[in-house]
C-alpha cells in the first residue's frame, strides 16, 4: 500500500516541526527518513500514524493506498507501528501482547480463539520467540523485545509498518542483527515501511530509499547509493560519513566555493604528481581497522583525514611525521547559492 | 519521561477532566467558597470582636505555641529516628519502622483517650511526672505532647528519602578531604538534609494548628487555659455563632495555606543555585 | 538502607539508636498498647458485652456504611483524576494537582464546618432543603459527605505520581493496535496500577472509618443514627464509661493495625514489581 504526503506542515510552541514537506513511498518499500533530532522526521512519522495533526491547509493531503487518512483516527487507520521504548504492555506475556490487536476488534472480526493462536504462534516462529510466549517483557532482553514489538504492530495485519528509532535504545551489536533481521523480514513480509532513524549507517544499510530531513525539510530523497555517491547539498553530504572541507574558487564562475572529499577519495602520494597536489605532514597514523586512516595536517588545513587500504599503506610504507603529499581523485563541490 | 501532547490520541480527555472538575467544584469548591464568604463577609467589627476577643487570642496563641514547640521537638527527635532508620541495623528496626505510621492509621480519638490514660495522674507516664510536680494530662504539655504524636510521621517520613538519596561519594570525599565525622555530619550532611526537614517540619506544624480528636481529650479544654482553636470554631458552631465559626476558621485556613506556600518558595529559593548550575 | 565505611563512632550510634527506640516506643508505643489494657481492663465479658451493645452496632454499621460509599466515590474520581493528569498534559494542570491536595492542608473541624454552612439550618440551601424535607446536616448524608471531603485525595496521590511515571505509551501503543477508550483502561492501564490502587483504597478506607473531627461537626451526635465507631468512642468517654469506651476503641485499632500490615506487604509488592529481571539473550 504506497503511502502519499503533499503539504505537509507542522509548527509546535516554540518551533517548527515540518515545513511544507512532501513525500512518496512505494507499496511494498522500506524507506528510511534520516536525519540528526529536531529535522521533523519522527513529526512526520507520527501525523501518518495518526498520533499528531499537520497544520490546517487546504493543499495537505496524507493518503495510504489512495485513500486520505487524515479524516481518519489513530486507531481506524490500521498502522502497525514500532516504539523506540518497546511500548510493550508489562502485565501481559508475550503471546497475549502479541494477540492484543486481535483480541481487541469488534465481536465480527474478531478471529475465533484456535485461529487467534494460530496467528500468534505464526509471528511467534517468524521472531524466533516461540520458547518465550508465555514470560513477561521485563524477562526478555532489549533485542527480544522490539521483536517482540514488531510481532505485535504486524499481528494486525497493518496497510503500513512504521517504525520509530526502533533500535535507539539497543546495544551497538544488537542493534547490526536486528538490522539484518528486519532486512530479511521485510524480505518475508513485504508491508510498506517507514522507518526513522538518526544513524546514517542503519539508513544506508536497511532501506530501499532514503529520505535526508533536515531542520524540518526534505534535503534529498533516493536510493542508498544516489545520496552517498550523489548528495544533492552540504547537508547531505557531511551528515552521511566522514569528510573533508576544503575552501576555494570555483574555476567556472570565480565564486567561492566549498569541496566535500571523502577520506578514502584522497590519495597520498610521495611525490607530487600534478598541481593540484599538496604537501602535507603525518600527524597519526591508525591502522587497526578495515582501513587505514592517516591524518595530515598542511598549511592551509589543520586537519585531513585520508583512507588507504591496507595493501597501499604498505606500498607507502609512510611514518609519523613524514611529509607527503595529498591528491584529490573524487569530490563533490557545492558553491555558496547550493549551501 | 515520554514527551506528552495536549490532545492526544488516548480517549477520554474531555469526559475525565469534567467529571474531575465537577466532583472537586462539588466537594471541595463550592464549600469552601461558603466558608470564604461567610467568614469574609460580615461586618468588620463583628469580625474583630470573633477573632480577637480575649478567649480567641487565648486560644490563637495555645495553638500556634503547642504547634510549634511539638514540631521543634519533633524535627529534632525525628531526624535522629529517620537518620537511625536508614544507616543502622538492629533488632526491632522494621517494628520501629512500622510503629513510626501508627499516628497516621489510627484515629485520632482512639490516641486521644489513649493518650489521656498514659499521662493522666495514675497512668503509666503520669504517675512518674507527678512527683515532679508535672501534670501532663490537662495542661499544655498534654497538647504539646498528643501534637508531637500526630505529628512524628510527618517529619520522620519527608527525610527519610533524603536520608536515603545522600550520595555516599560526598562523605566519602569529605573523609578524604580531612574532615572528622562530626564535622561531616555538620557541614556536609545536614544542610543536604536541611530543606526536608524544613518542608517536614512546616507539613507537622500545619497539620498541628488543625488538630482536634486527638488534642481535646488530654487538653482538658479549659477555656483561655487550655481550649484549642479547633474546638473554639465547634463551640461556637454548637451555640450557632456561625459568622465567627467561620472567622476563626478562615484565618487557620489562610495560615496554613500561607504556612505551605512558605515551605515551596523557600524549597524553590534555597535550590536556585543549584538550577543555575544545572 | 545503605552501609557506610565512613559511619559514626560508636558510641554515637548506640545513643542514636537508644534515643530513637525510647522516644518511639514511649510516644507510640505505649499508647497503642494501653488502647487494648485498657480495654479488658473489666474483664473479657465486659469487653465482649460492650462491642456488641446495639448502639455500637449501629455506630459501627453507620461507619461501614460511610466507608462503602466514600470509597466507591472517591475510587471513581482517583481513577478520573489520575487518568487526566497522568495522560495529558493542558493548561492549569499544575493548578488542579494542588487541588487536590487541599483537604490535607485543611482541618477535620474545617471540612465539617464548611458542609455546615452550606447545608445547616443558617447555610445556604437550609431553606430549600427543609422545604422538601431533607437533611443532610445531623444525618447520615452530611456525614458521608464530610467524609468524602476528608478522604478524596488519597487514591488520587497514589495513582498520579505512578501513572506519570509509567507515562502514556503504553496506551498510545493500544490506541494503535485499535483498542477503544475502555478496552484500553481495563486492560493496559488496570493491569498497571492494580498495587497501587489497592494501597489508596487501604489508606482511605482507614481514614473514612477513623474520621472524628470532621464527622463531628456534622453529625450532631445522635445516639443509634448518627454516631460513627469514633463518635461512639467519644461519648462513652465523656460519660466516664471508661472500659467501654477503650473496648469500642480496640476495634478501630485493630484496623489500624490490619492497615498498616496491608500497608506494608503491599509496598513490598510494589517494590517487587519494579524491580527488572531481564535475562540476557
Amino acid at each position: 500500500m504506497a503511502i502519499e504526503a503533499r503539504h505537509v506542515s507542522k509548527s509546535f510552541a516554540n518551533y517548527v516541526a515540518l515545513r511544507d514537506v512532501g513525500l512518496e513511498v512505494n507499496d511494498g518499500e522500506l524507506m528510511a527518513l534520516l536525519g540528526p533530532s529536531g529535522s521533523g522526521k519522527t513529526t512526520l512519522l507520527r501525523i501518518i500514524a495518526g498520533l499528531d495533526t499537520p497544520d490546517p491547509n487546504s493543499e495537505t493531503v496524507v493518503t495510504v493506498d489512495g485513500q486520505d487518512i487524515l479524516d481518519r483516527s489513530a486507531s481506524e487507520r490500521r498502522v502497525g507501528f514500532v516504539f523506540q521504548h518497546y511500548a510493550l504492555f508489562r502485565h501481559m506475556t508475550v503471546f497475549e501482547n502479541i494477540a492484543f490487536g486481535l483480541r481487541v476488534r469488534p465481536r465480527k472480526l474478531r478471529p475465533r480463539e484456535p485461529e487467534l493462536r494460530r496467528r500468534v504462534n505464526e509471528l511467534l516462529d517468524l521472531i524466533q520467540l516461540g520458547r518465550w510466549a508465555h514470560h513477561y517483557p521485563s524477562q526478555l532482553s532489549g533485542g527480544q523485545r522490539q521483536r517482540v514489538a514488531l510481532a505485535r504492530a504486524l499481528a494486525i495485519e497493518p496497510s503500513v509498518l512504521l517504525l520509530d528509532e526502533p533500535f535507539g535504545a539497543l546495544d551497538a551489536k544488537v542493534r547490526q542483527e536486528l538490522r539484518r533481521w528486519l532486512r530479511a523480514l521485510h524480505a518475508k513480509i513485504p508491508v510498506t515501511s517507514v522507518l526513522v532513524t538518526h544513524d546514517q549507517e542503519e539508513a544506508l544499510e536497511v532501506a530501499d530509499r532514503i529520505v535526508i530531513m533536515n531542520q524540518g525539510r526534505i534535503e534529498q530523497t533516493g536510493t542508498p547509493d544516489e545520496v552517498f555517491h550523489h548528495p544533492a547539498s552540504e547537508f547531505v553530504v557531511t551528515f552521511l560519513g566522514n569528510v573533508n572541507l576544503f575552501h576555494g574558487r570555483s574555476e567556472a564562475n570565480g565564486q567561492a566555493a566549498r569541496m566535500f572529499v571523502r577520506p578514502y577519495e584522497l590519495e597520498i602520494e610521495r611525490n607530487p604528481s600534478n598541481v593540484s597536489s599538496v604537501a602535507a605532514r603525518i600527524q597519526r597514523i591508525q591502522s587497526a581497522g578495515p582501513m587505514v586512516r592517516v591524518e595530515l595536517t598542511s598549511d592551509q588545513y589543520e586537519a585531513i583525514t585520508a583512507e588507504l587500504t591496507h595493501d597501499r599503506f604498505r606500498d607507502l610504507s609512510i611514518k609519523t611525521g613524514e611529509t607527503v603529499f595529498v591528491k584529490v581523485r573524487d569530490a563533490r563541490v557545492f558553491q555558496a547559492a547550493n549551501i | 519521561m515520554p514527551r506528552l501532547r495536549p490532545h492526544s490520541v488516548i480517549p477520554g480527555f474531555g469526559l475525565t477532566l469534567g467529571y474531575t472538575l465537577s466532583y472537586l467544584s462539588l466537594i471541595v469548591l463550592i464549600p469552601l467558597t461558603a466558608l470564604a464568604l461567610k467568614g469574609a463577609v460580615q461586618p468588620w467589627a463583628q469580625f474583630r470582636e470573633a477573632v480577637f476577643d480575649p478567649r480567641t487570642l487565648a486560644a490563637w496563641r495555645l495553638t500556634f505555641g503547642t504547634a510549634f514547640i511539638a514540631s521543634v521537638i519533633n524535627a529534632f527527635f525525628g531526624l535522629i529516628v529517620a537518620w537511625t532508620l536508614v544507616r543502622y541495623d538492629f533488632p526491632g528496626r522494621r517494628i520501629l519502622d512500622a510503629l513510626i505510621d501508627v499516628p497516621f492509621a489510627l484515629p485520632t480519638a482512639v490516641s486521644g483517650i489513649a493518650l489521656t490514660a498514659i499521662y493522666s495522674q495514675n497512668g503509666w507516664m503520669g504517675r512518674w511526672l507527678q512527683p515532679l510536680g508535672i501534670k501532663a494530662a490537662f495542661s499544655p504539655l498534654g497538647i504539646v505532647i498528643a501534637l508531637t504524636f500526630i505529628g512524628l510521621p510527618f517529619i520522620v517520613r519527608t527525610v527519610q528519602p533524603a536520608v536515603e538519596d545522600l550520595d555516599p561519594a560526598i562523605e566519602e570525599a569529605a573523609a578524604l578531604l580531612g574532615a572528622s565525622r562530626a564535622t561531616t555530619l555538620a557541614r556536609v550532611i545536614f544542610p543536604a538534609l536541611q530543606p526536608a526537614l524544613i518542608a517536614g517540619f512546616v507539613t507537622a506544624f500545619a497539620r498541628s494548628l488543625g488538630e482536634y480528636g486527638s488534642v481535646i481529650f488530654i487538653s482538658g479544654n479549659m477555656p483561655m487555659k487550655t481550649e484549642i482553636a479547633s474546638l473554639l470554631i465547634v463551640t461556637k458552631l454548637e451555640e450557632f455563632d456561625y459568622s465567627g465559626a467561620a472567622a476563626i476558621a478562615l484565618l487557620m485556613l489562610v495560615s496554613s495555606f500561607l504556612l505551605l506556600l512558605l515551605v515551596n518558595v523557600g524549597q524553590w529559593w534555597s535550590t536556585r543555585h543549584l538550577r543555575r548550575v544545572a | 538502607m545503605s552501609f557506610h565505611p565512613h559511619t559514626e563512632p560508636k558510641w554515637m550510634r548506640t545513643a542514636f539508636i537508644g534515643a530513637s527506640i525510647v522516644f518511639v516506643g514511649v510516644l507510640i508505643l505505649l499508647p497503642v498498647i494501653s488502647v487494648f489494657t485498657e480495654a479488658f481492663r473489666k474483664g473479657v465479658s465486659f469487653y465482649l458485652a460492650s462491642i456488641s451493645d446495639p448502639l455500637a452496632m449501629s455506630a459501627l454499621r453507620l461507619t461501614l456504611i460511610t466507608a462503602g460509599v466514600t470509597l466507591a466515590a472517591n475510587l471513581v474520581f482517583g481513577l478520573a483524576a489520575s487518568w487526566v493528569i497522568a495522560k495529558f498534559s493542558f493548561p492549569g494542570r499544575n493548578v488542579l494537582l494542588s487541588l487536590i491536595d487541599l483537604p490535607f492542608a485543611v482541618s477535620p473541624v474545617i471540612s465539617g464546618l464548611v458542609f455546615v454552612l452550606l447545608f445547616g439550618a443558617q447555610g445556604w440551601f437550609g431553606d430549600s432543603l427543609s422545604r422538601h424535607g431533607l437533611q443532610i446536616i445531623f444525618a447520615t448524608p452530611g456525614v458521608i459527605l464530610a467524609t468524602i471531603f476528608v478522604t478524596f485525595p488519597f487514591i488520587a496521590r497514589e495513582l498520579i505520581p505512578l501513572m506519570q511515571e509509567q507515562g502514556a505509551e503504553e496506551e498510545e501503543a493500544a490506541v494503535l493496535l485499535g483498542a477503544s477508550g475502555w478496552q484500553i483502561f481495563r486492560r493496559v492501564t488496570l493491569p498497571n496500577i492494580r498495587w497501587a490502587l489497592v494501597y489508596g483504597v487501604v489508606l482511605a478506607n482507614a481514614r473514612a472509618m477513623g474520621e472524628f473531627g470532621a464527622v463531628s461537626v456534622v453529625s450532631g451526635h445522635i445516639r443509634g443514627r448518627t454516631n460513627t465507631l469514633p463518635l461512639h468512642v467519644e461519648i462513652l468517654y465523656n460519660e466516664y464509661n471508661f472500659s467501654a469506651a477503650f473496648a469500642v476503641a480496640s476495634l478501630l485499632a485493630l484496623l489500624a493495625l490490619v492497615t498498616l500490615l496491608a500497608k506494608a506487604a503491599l509496598e513490598w509488592r510494589i517494590r517487587a514489581e519494579e524491580r527488572p529481571a531481564v535475562m540476557e539473550e
